[in-house]
């Protein structure tokens, strides 16, 4: 599930209002508290901030079910993997045991018929 | 004719050894790199976590600390208010970046698994003990069995290197097979990963260059007041030069760097698994070399910039 288009938008509008954000910013770090419309433009400011914040909370919003697809195909693949090692495992668990089983066999045949 | 067949016998386990090793020790080629891979998805997922978890514990703190300096009362609503991010939302990114994780981790298991040596080591023991199950069973006979065990004992050993070849070749696939599965999900979860922690970004960003100005309002009413509180002038100057320094690090810790090279070395395993050339798996190699260089990049930088604004 790639990025839904008004995702897209909207990452694009929190881009652009950061940049924003940055130049009212950068503005106010550069006058004096007491120069005119400082007051205003940290008002400005203050009302920009409350905005971006709202687009990122409904950016976190919208993009959980990103998560959850990508989860959920992982989740299939990370089982189809532990399978294959499973598979491995039991292979060589097959030759332990034969090799157990044919062990005791000669061990029961050495016991019950010995040639020395 | 027995030596006749042990020769025959010695010269198809030599041959065999050199194909097994021209092809199926090719499986062995991935461990390094998915070690690499793994070691520098972790750092990235950790850093992920962080930043993910941050988010809400810093907004909170910034509305507490807003309402201790204004002089204003404080409700629960007002800081659950300040989440950017829900907890339900939190927990599917942290359950995907376990998937990831663990996903990763499963493929290196794969890569480094010590299957083929355990499966030929079973192997050589099974046909040991067949062989010695047959030597007990032709003394009951009473027949000489040293020619027998002789050609057990070289079959057992062409058996043995089948079946590590066997199991190689299955690793490999499997490590194949999984880097193709995981293409489309490993890719989705990059870009979304990169779109969270870049908002996450912008956020930091934000709230320092708030912050500066903030801290260079303070610093400018108390510098002009007559008297002025020197104590107070020091401690905001060297809040303001600490916000500086943390404002310059955060450079740094844009995870966009990080990340993209995390998606491109992905691909590049993908494409290897895709064409299986030596060229394409050399492009995989130096890929993730670059990511694991990003991701330690980035991963100094995140704890830099923790250590500056703790």
């Amino acid at each position: 599930m790639t990025m839904p288009p008004q995702n897209e938008n909207l990452l694009d509008s929190i881009r652009m209002i950061s940049d924003g954000l940055s130049a009212i910013n950068y503005r106010l770090a550069d006058m004096l508290p007491t120069e005119p419309g400082y007051d205003e433009l940290e008002h400005q400011r203050n009302e920009v901030y409350n905005r971006f914040i709202f687009l990122v909370r409904k950016f976190y919003k919208d993009s959980t079910n990103r998560y959850i697809e990508a989860e959920s195909r992982l989740a299939k693949a990370n089982n189809e993997m532990t399978k294959t090692l499973e598979r491995l495992e039991n292979m060589q668990e097959t030759f332990d045991k034969i090799r157990r089983f044919v062990t005791a066999i000669d061990g029961f045949i050495s016991d019950i018929f010995p040639t020395g | 004719m027995p030596d006749k067949s042990l020769k025959y016998s010695c010269a198809v386990i030599i041959l065999f050894t050199a194909f097994s090793c021209q092809f199926g020790c090719s499986a062995n080629k991935y461990r390094q790199p998915i070690s690499n891979f793994q070691t520098a998805t972790a750092v990235v997922t950790a850093d992920t976590r962080v930043a993910l978890n941050e988010l809400n514990h810093r907004q909170r703190l910034r509305v507490v600390q807003k309402h201790r300096q204004d002089n204003l009362e404080l409700r629960i609503s007002e800081i659950e208010a300040s989440r950017l991010i829900l907890p339900e939302d939190l927990n599917a990114r942290l359950d995907a970046l376990d998937r990831l994780n663990e996903y990763v981790d499963l493929l290196a298991r794969i890569a480094n698994s010590d299957a083929p040596e355990n499966i030929a080591r079973s192997a050589t023991d099974l046909t040991g003990a067949i062989s010695n199950l047959t030597g007990t069973i032709n003394g009951l006979a009473g027949n000489s069995n040293a020619n027998f065990k002789n050609a057990f004992g070289v079959a057992g050993t062409v058996i043995s290197e089948i079946l590590r070849f066997i199991a190689q070749q299955k690793i490999k696939e499997a490590v194949e097979t999984a880097v193709l599965k995981g293409e489309k999900p490993i890719n989705d979860l990059i870009d979304a990963i990169g779109n969270d922690l870049e908002v996450a970004f912008l956020v930091r960003k934000a709230n320092l260059e708030i912050d500066r100005t903030d801290l260079l309002k303070k610093y400018n009413l108390e510098v002009v007041k007559n008297p002025r509180d020197e104590k107070l002038l020091d401690k905001l100057s060297e809040k303001i030069l600490a916000n500086e320094g943390a404002l310059e690090t955060l450079v740094d810790v844009n995870p966009r760097a990080a990340l993209k090279a995390m998606a491109k070395a992905h691909t590049k395993l993908v494409l290897h698994a895709k064409g299986k050339s030596p060229a394409s798996f050399e492009d995989a190699v130096e890929a993730i070399e670059i990511f694991a260089a990003a991701a330690k990049r980035l991963g100094d930088a995140v704890l830099k910039l923790k250590a500056q604004t703790a």
